[in-house]
Order: structure tokens, then C-alpha cells, then sequence
């Protein structure tokens, strides 16, 4: 999901930008307020998990592959602006040093990964907790935030050929219109990488749980 | 460091230290192809995919650093990656210690 430069054109990243911007200085003073001793181990070690397990692409049918991005994680425990700050650094990284997901389209693709994933699984989560079976929210909760982040990207990239055409009718940003890119990167995330995050999700946070509550138990401190 | 900082470290070198496993797929997320290849689907590049360059062109470009192995890389890119993030919310975490 990460788009590189050049697929997109600038009527779609600069307002994209213009919108980011406000966001991520929010998101900026949410972690701020956020980070201190205690939560540091646990921010900074499931950011590097996010950015990890991007490394840990699944194949899937037509030559493709996919991966899960751990949005979910720091959304539940840390909160939706938390968790966009957290995965918009992670891209940022991902795209100014191994050049995955271009800096021109950056705010997309921090927009999608970082705030649509990290809201929506957020708000799943707030939506279901008590109410079905732990583990269950916890699935439900990676799985609609990184379907929700794939809805985005298909459609950024599903306008494009609408938005420039050179003289022999060829697009000229992404050339596959929404009739396309909704089956293939929603579709993907719907059945297989969505799937993947749930249970990521899910793994992780039983790890965290019980690591938290050992502690607790021993009365140390967090 | 904390029980709970050396809990979450381990975890961490575990997962960093399974990331070959992403290896195995051999094909890039749909839609992040390379020139080369959506030459080879639609038979043309479409002009902004071609001619635009990145804003500041990759240190490690795709995880894969030339002349280290794929594997080598892929560790390398992976503890890189991870400690850059470390290192910037030590730097948050400074900050906002001094503003408050």
C-alpha cells in the first residue's frame, strides 16, 4: 500500500498534504504528551514493530504480495492519535531511507496506513470491546483498520486516470481506474492481509497484556 | 531497563530476526510495480511514473543494500529501521521532559 512517486498526480497529493499537515502537528503533540518513562519502552518498541513487520510481505495469487502494519496495536493502547503519529514516522522512514512509498505522496499514504487505519481500528475496538469475545475485537479491530487503509489507497490511485491524459490517451499518473484497483487492493485486504493483521493484532496484544500484567503483579512499575 | 524493556526488546530482535522470512515473496504489492513491469502489462509507461524522480533518492533502496547479500540486507534494513525509531522517540521523549 505503500504508493511511490510519480503514480500520483499533484491535484490529489498537495490537498492531500494540506490536509495532513494539521493532523500530524495534532498527532505530533498527542505523543508528546504521551511519551514518558513508562510508555517509552512500549511506544517506541511497537512502532519498530510496525515498521518491521511491513518487511514481512505475504504472496498472494497474480504475482502480488501484502503485508500487515500493526496500526491496530498502538490504537488500542495508546489511542488513534498516537498510533497515526507512530505509523506516519515509521513511512517516513520507510520512504526517505529504502525508498518504499514516495516522499511526494507521503501525506497519502500517512493518511491511510497512519490516520484511516489507526481511527478506524480505534473506534472497532471502542465499538466492540466488552461486547463479543476479547479476542474477536481484537481481530475485528486490525482487520477493518488496515481494510479501511486500503479503501483509501485504491481510491487515490483508482482516480488518477481520470485526472491526466497525455496526447495519445494514456494516462499519465496510475493507468487502472476504480473498477480495478477496489477489487485488487480492498479485495486483498478484505480475505488475506486484513486477515493477517487481525491475528498480528491479536498475538501482539496477548503478549502485551501479559507482560503488563507480570509486572503489575510484582508491583514494579510499568 | 525495566522488566517489561527487556521483554519488549527481545520481542523485538525476534521479529527482526525473522524478517527474511519476508523473502519468499517474490512479487511487490499490487500497484507498486516497477517501470519495467507495468511496461510489460499495459505495453507503455505512463509519463509521471516514468520521468518522475524521487525528492531525495534512497539510501537503501528496497531493503536491498548492493553487493551484501539479501539476507544480510534484509537484517541490516530491518535493525536500521528499528533503531532510527528508537533513537527518535528517545528524542521525543526528551522534549517533551524539557517542556514540561
Amino acid at each position: 500500500m505503500h504508493i511511490p512517486d510519480g503514480f500520483i498526480s499533484p491535484s490529489t497529493y498537495i490537498p492531500a498534504t494540506v490536509a495532513a499537515i494539521p493532523l500530524l502537528i495534532v498527532a505530533w503533540k498527542k505523543t508528546k504528551e504521551a511519551i514518558n518513562d513508562e510508555s517509552y519502552a512500549f511506544l517506541s518498541s511497537l512502532t519498530a514493530f510496525s515498521f518491521v513487520i511491513m518487511m514481512f510481505n505475504i504472496p498472494i495469487p497474480g504475482g502480488t504480495s501484502g503485508h500487515a502494519i500493526g496500526a491496530a496495536i498502538l490504537a488500542i493502547l495508546f489511542g488513534p492519535w498516537v498510533a497515526a503519529f507512530c505509523l506516519s514516522l515509521t513511512l517516513f522512514i520507510q520512504a526517505l531511507i529504502f525508498g518504499d512509498g514516495g516522499l511526494s505522496v507521503f501525506a497519502i499514504n500517512s493518511l491511510a496506513m497512519g490516520f484511516v487505519a489507526s481511527f478506524s481500528a480505534f473506534y472497532a475496538h471502542k465499538l466492540l470491546h466488552d461486547r463479543v469475545n476479547n479476542n474477536l475485537v481484537l481481530f475485528l479491530a486490525g482487520w477493518s483498520g488496515i481494510v479501511a487503509a486500503s479503501v483509501v489507497v485504491a481510491v487515490a490511485l483508482g482516480i488518477q486516470p481520470l485526472l491526466g491524459v497525455d496526447a495519445l490517451g494514456h494516462p499519465i499518473y496510475f493507468p487502472f481506474g476504480l473498477n480495478v484497483t477496489l477489487p485488487a487492493v480492498v479485495g486483498s485486504h478484505l480475505l488475506v492481509f486484513g486477515v493477517v493483521e487481525g491475528f498480528a493484532t491479536m498475538l501482539v496484544m496477548g503478549f502485551v497484556e501479559k507482560i503488563k500484567n507480570q509486572s503489575t503483579a510484582k508491583g514494579a512499575t510499568v | 531497563m525495566s522488566q517489561n524493556g527487556k521483554y519488549l526488546l527481545i520481542f523485538i530482535l525476534v521479529v527482526i530476526a525473522l524478517t527474511p522470512l519476508g523473502l519468499i515473496a517474490e512479487g511487490p504489492a499490487w500497484g507498486e510495480w516497477s517501470v519495467e513491469e507495468i511496461r510489460s502489462m499495459i505495453g507503455y509507461v505512463p509519463q509521471s511514473i516514468e520521468t518522475t524522480k524521487p525528492l531525495i533518492s534512497a539510501i537503501i533502496p528496497d531493503y536491498e543494500i548492493s553487493g551484501v547479500s539479501a539476507l544480510m540486507s534484509t537484517w541490516i534494513s530491518a535493525a536500521l529501521g528499528a533503531g532510527l525509531i528508537f533513537g527518535v522517540m528517545i528524542g521525543i521523549k526528551k522534549l517533551s521532559k524539557r517542556a514540561s
